[in-house]
């Protein structure tokens, strides 16, 4: 008889741990992805260098001959060796993911990765590992400073609100693609499950009525906004800011299928 | 007493155990597929497209497929099925609606051509309902039948049929090809590419 409880509770201990350990240090958004598609453009300028996203380093590689209708494997990307122009896949990520996932883990938990999935079923679940550690170094006694907006008009954020809230509530916009599907549903831990996912379209549409440019191209390539980070000691001037502002990189017609 | 008790037990188990894999097997569609083709209605080469009237990939692969449609419309039957990935294309519904409804009135590839070749048109509108029904204004629909048709539960319920099979035949996207059955992996968007697959599979027959 304390045989079995003995077996039983090491049992209950080693899944709970195997299982439960990674389900409770995972973000829920991470556990059980949903579909996702906007864009934002980032700056991160680390005591007067700018970060150069479009080195291969950061840059994906994907298939623009089709559209994917499963999820995109990766919480995040850039391409098209484009500079600035952030790609969210999947929804609810945070600022601090973004910069986990590039190599500055300042939201703590494993260096190396996002999380667990838990949506293809239990016995799939895998780590959504980090790309790399391709961030420069944090200098020391450097502080973080955000700006938000554009070349007429920026605000400065809360820095702790850009590392934990969810992208779209940090910039008070949201994506264009909402989904009324909800992944969660408990029959995928029993079964796995495919998530319909794609890209945003290229496309060159005649604008709407009192549609300025500018607004027309940030619609359609579903910008949510733009972020400017300083990574310094001393809080930036008014020109630095502007100056950052004023280069931003284009928005194009075309964005993606990826 | 005892084994009374048992079988009821199993018994329920087993109607429970059932009941559960039917509802998350069964299919409770009540629509069949389209079978919108164009060519040789019966012939035993099929060349199936699944696709997505507001994906930029489909719209790459069009000029491609018409060309292919015209080479072998006396060889092969090509048939089109309704694929909308509508997480990441919020207007595809209601462009496969639109087309569903013309083919309704025997206009389907018309409209299946206007929606590719027009695509960059609407498919960022916030409302594209509108221009689709000037598109069925100009191909000369009934505009109140085609009202009625494309907002229909039963267009909706083919379009999902599509979509469903599309998914048991292994389309993870679109545009994807299926060749009698068999599918094809990432053909380049060329009367060239297309020719070589399809000859080949002639030539087996």
């Amino acid at each position: 008889m304390k045989l079995v409880f003995f077996v039983i509770s090491a049992a209950v201990v080693y899944f709970g741990g195997y299982f439960g350990y990674p389900y409770i240090t995972t973000p829920p958004h991470m556990r059980s992805p949903e579909f996702e598609h906007y864009h934002f453009r980032t700056q991160i300028i680390v005591e007067g260098e700018a970060v150069d996203f479009s080195e291969d380093q950061f840059q994906q590689e994907y298939d623009a001959t089709s559209c994917s209708a499963e999820l995109n494997g990766q919480p995040i990307d850039f391409h098209d060796s484009e500079d600035q122009m952030t790609h969210i896949h999947w929804s609810g990520v945070t600022g601090g993911e973004l910069l986990k996932y590039y190599g500055w883990n300042l939201i703590g938990g494993d260096d190396n990765s996002l999380g667990t999935r838990f949506d293809q079923g239990m016995m799939q679940m895998h780590r959504i590992s980090t790309i790399g550690n391709f961030l420069p170094e944090i200098p020391a006694d450097s502080n973080f400073y955000i700006y938000t907006g554009d070349e007429s008009d920026y605000e400065q954020k809360d820095w702790q609100d850009f590392l934990y809230l969810d992208l779209e509530e940090f910039f008070g916009k949201q994506s264009l693609l909402k989904s009324n599907e909800v992944s969660f549903d408990p029959t995928n831990w029993l079964i796995g499950k495919v998530f319909a996912h794609s890209g945003v379209d290229s496309s060159d549409p005649k604008p709407l009525v009192g549609e300025v440019d500018k607004e027309r191209l940030a619609r359609i390539n579903n910008l949510i906004g733009n972020a400017v980070i300083f990574v310094q000691q001393d809080e930036p001037t008014n020109e630095e800011i502007v100056s950052r502002f004023n280069q931003l990189v284009p928005l194009h017609d075309s964005t993606c299928g990826g | 007493m005892g084994d009374k008790i048992i079988y009821i037990v199993i018994t329920v188990l087993t109607i429970g155990i059932f009941g559960v894999i039917l509802f998350l097997n069964g299919d409770p569609s009540k629509f069949s597929t389209t079978s919108h083709i164009y060519g040789k209605q019966d012939s035993v080469v099929t060349l199936i497209e699944y696709g997505d009237f507001q994906c930029p990939a489909c719209f790459q692969y069009f000029p491609a497929l018409r060309e292919v449609k015209e080479k072998y419309k006396d060889q092969i039957a090509f048939q089109f099925r309704h694929f909308p990935i509508v997480r990441a294309h919020p207007n595809a519904m209601a462009a496969h609606r639109a087309a569903e409804a013309a083919s309704r009135q025997g206009k389907f590839w018309e409209m299946h051509d206007l929606l590719y070749e027009r695509q960059k048109s609407w498919a960022q509108e916030i409302n594209p309902e509108k221009i689709f029904k000037d598109y069925a204004d100009e191909l000369g629909l009934d505009l109140d039948e085609y009202q009625v048709d494309q907002s229909s539960d039963d267009n909706e319920g083919v379009i999902n049929a599509d979509s469903a099979q599309g998914k048991k035949d292994g389309a993870t996207g679109t545009p994807s090809f299926i060749l009698n059955g068999e599918k094809i992996e990432n053909p380049e968007p060329t009367l060239e590419d297309f020719s070589i697959i399809i000859d080949q599979k002639l030539a087996e027959l």
